[in-house]
């Protein structure tokens, strides 16, 4: 394992150019090659051990605080209960006590462990597997949330992210495609969510009073202070339509852009929350795919570098993306 | 990263897309987690209303109170009363076993002995509260 190398990382190179992959010849094989380097362009892999560990940690705060309710619904009786479609296929036992407490329990500990990128397959599977059937059950009673499918889809793809450590720059292709998948699946999260609107309610949503509903119903304090203001709301409700139906294109932003479309997202779920207690904490983990965290892990090299005299020139030689 | 890693893992996302593009399509929540992201895609009328469904009660202390609405409070949430709304009007009976949870479950505070069914209309025009009407849709003496 190579801890910071200076100049280029040589691993760059070392990426094997795939036959008939150089020579842009006919625009199909362009096309071809244009999407596997989006897919595949190797990132630093220890960005890719940030959001891993970011993820892993989430994991114990969701099973605890946001769906606790699990254990709740697990004690009720059989006849509530309503799998869906991939519990009836993997024939799911229905949920006791006793499966919600050992589920809780393996991921309690296996998520805290995986976040420190030891064992990244064997233990990033069981969390996988357990965190999956955890949503089968928070979902098997009725009421299907959104909030949980990017970061059902990141604990899928985590495993496959290879060896990562948080002092390794080494580019990876594996990463790579981790982190992509992770990006699409929080996007699709909106864009899909603007699908969901003109196929429910059709292109009119955005001029009716869903946002009013919403507040009128549930709103906060600071939430209800909107409904002498109707026309913001309704304004809103373009803003958020028509962001959510853009969505996709922040995936192929960069920099201060990529900043700026993150940062309205935030923005965006910061005030749902704070007007009507809704959050989409499992999404916003599921964004911090976007962010360059190598350059954090090289800024606080940088710092304890500026502090100790003899490490400052490795600090600054440190590769940053 | 070799031709097959590269293959497998194009393969798998291009399912992936597929599942969930599938799901929002055609599907609907039975194919978590490739359901549709339907949060909040209703439309409400501008002109048309906002009901809200609550539960009140008199308690053997001679007070009417709300009857809160969360699973530890009578074992029934909102979204759950509105669920079974038709069924509860239908048959008042049911309200019984909320009188009967909170008894178990809160064995010092005052004990249910009447429980409404209410209802909170807000009546919209042009998109803003024109007015609120308050109607009781059924109520249960508790035995």
């Amino acid at each position: 394992m190579s801890t910071q190398t200076s100049g280029p990382p040589p691993a760059a190179e070392a990426v094997p150019e795939p036959v008939g992959a150089r020579g842009g010849g006919s625009p199909v094989r362009g096309a071809v090659k244009a999407v596997r380097r989006w897919w595949f362009d190797p990132v630093p892999g220890s960005r890719l051990a940030w959001v891993r560990a970011l993820v892993y940690l989430f994991v114990p705060y969701d099973i605890l605080v946001i769906t606790q309710d699990v254990k709740g619904t697990a004690a009720l009786p059989a006849e509530f209960y309503q799998p869906t479609m991939v519990a009836r296929w993997l024939h799911l036992p229905t949920p006791t006590t006793g499966i919600a407490d050992t589920l809780q329990w393996v991921l309690l500990i296996a998520a805290p462990l995986a976040a420190t990128g030891r064992f990244h397959r064997s233990l990033g599977l069981v969390v996988a597997g357990a965190f999956t059937w955890w949503q089968l059950i928070n979902m098997g009673y009725g009421k299907v949330d959104h909030d949980h499918f990017a970061i059902v889809i990141a604990v899928w793809v985590l495993p496959t992210a290879g060896k990562a450590r948080f002092r390794d720059d080494t580019p990876s292709e594996a990463a790579a495609w981790t982190l992509r998948c992770m990006q699409v699946a929080a996007i699709s999260t909106y864009s899909l969510a603007a699908w969901a609107k003109i196929r429910e309610a059709g292109w009119g949503w955005a001029s009716g009073a869903t946002f009013y509903w919403a507040i009128e119903r549930r709103g906060t304090p600071f939430g209800k202070w909107f409904l002498d203001h109707p026309e913001l709301l309704r304004f809103g409700q373009w803003v958020i339509f028509l962001a959510e139906l853009c969505a996709p294109v922040i995936l192929f932003l960069r920099r201060w852009w990529l900043a700026a479309g993150l940062v309205f997202w935030l923005g965006f779920h910061l005030a749902t929350w704070l007007s009507i207690g809704i959050h989409f904490l499992p999404t916003i983990i599921c964004l911090t795919a976007f962010v360059p965290w190598e350059k954090v892990g090289t800024r606080l090299s940088g710092l304890r570098g500026s502090r100790r005299r003899e490490d400052a020139q490795a600090a600054v030689l440190a590769p940053g993306r | 990263m070799s031709a097959f890693q590269r293959w497998w893992r194009a393969v798998a996302a291009a399912l992936g897309i597929a599942l969930i593009v599938h799901g929002s399509l055609l599907g609907n929540d039975d194919q978590f987690p490739f359901a549709p992201m339907s949060m909040f895609a209703f439309r409400t009328d501008p002109n048309g209303n906002i009901d809200s469904h609550y539960l009140e009660a008199d308690t053997d202390a001679g007070t009417r109170v709300k009857v809160p609405m969360s699973r530890n409070g009578a074992g029934m949430g909102r979204a759950e009363l509105e669920g079974q709304l038709f069924k509860i009007m239908a048959d008042p009976s049911l309200l019984q076993n909320l009188a009967d949870t909170q008894r178990r479950l809160h064995p010092d505070t005052p004990h249910y002995v009447h429980i409404y069914v209410m209802r909170d209309r807000t009546v919209l025009r042009d998109g803003a509260k024109d007015h609120v009407v308050t109607e009781q849709l059924a109520d249960w003496k508790v035995t």
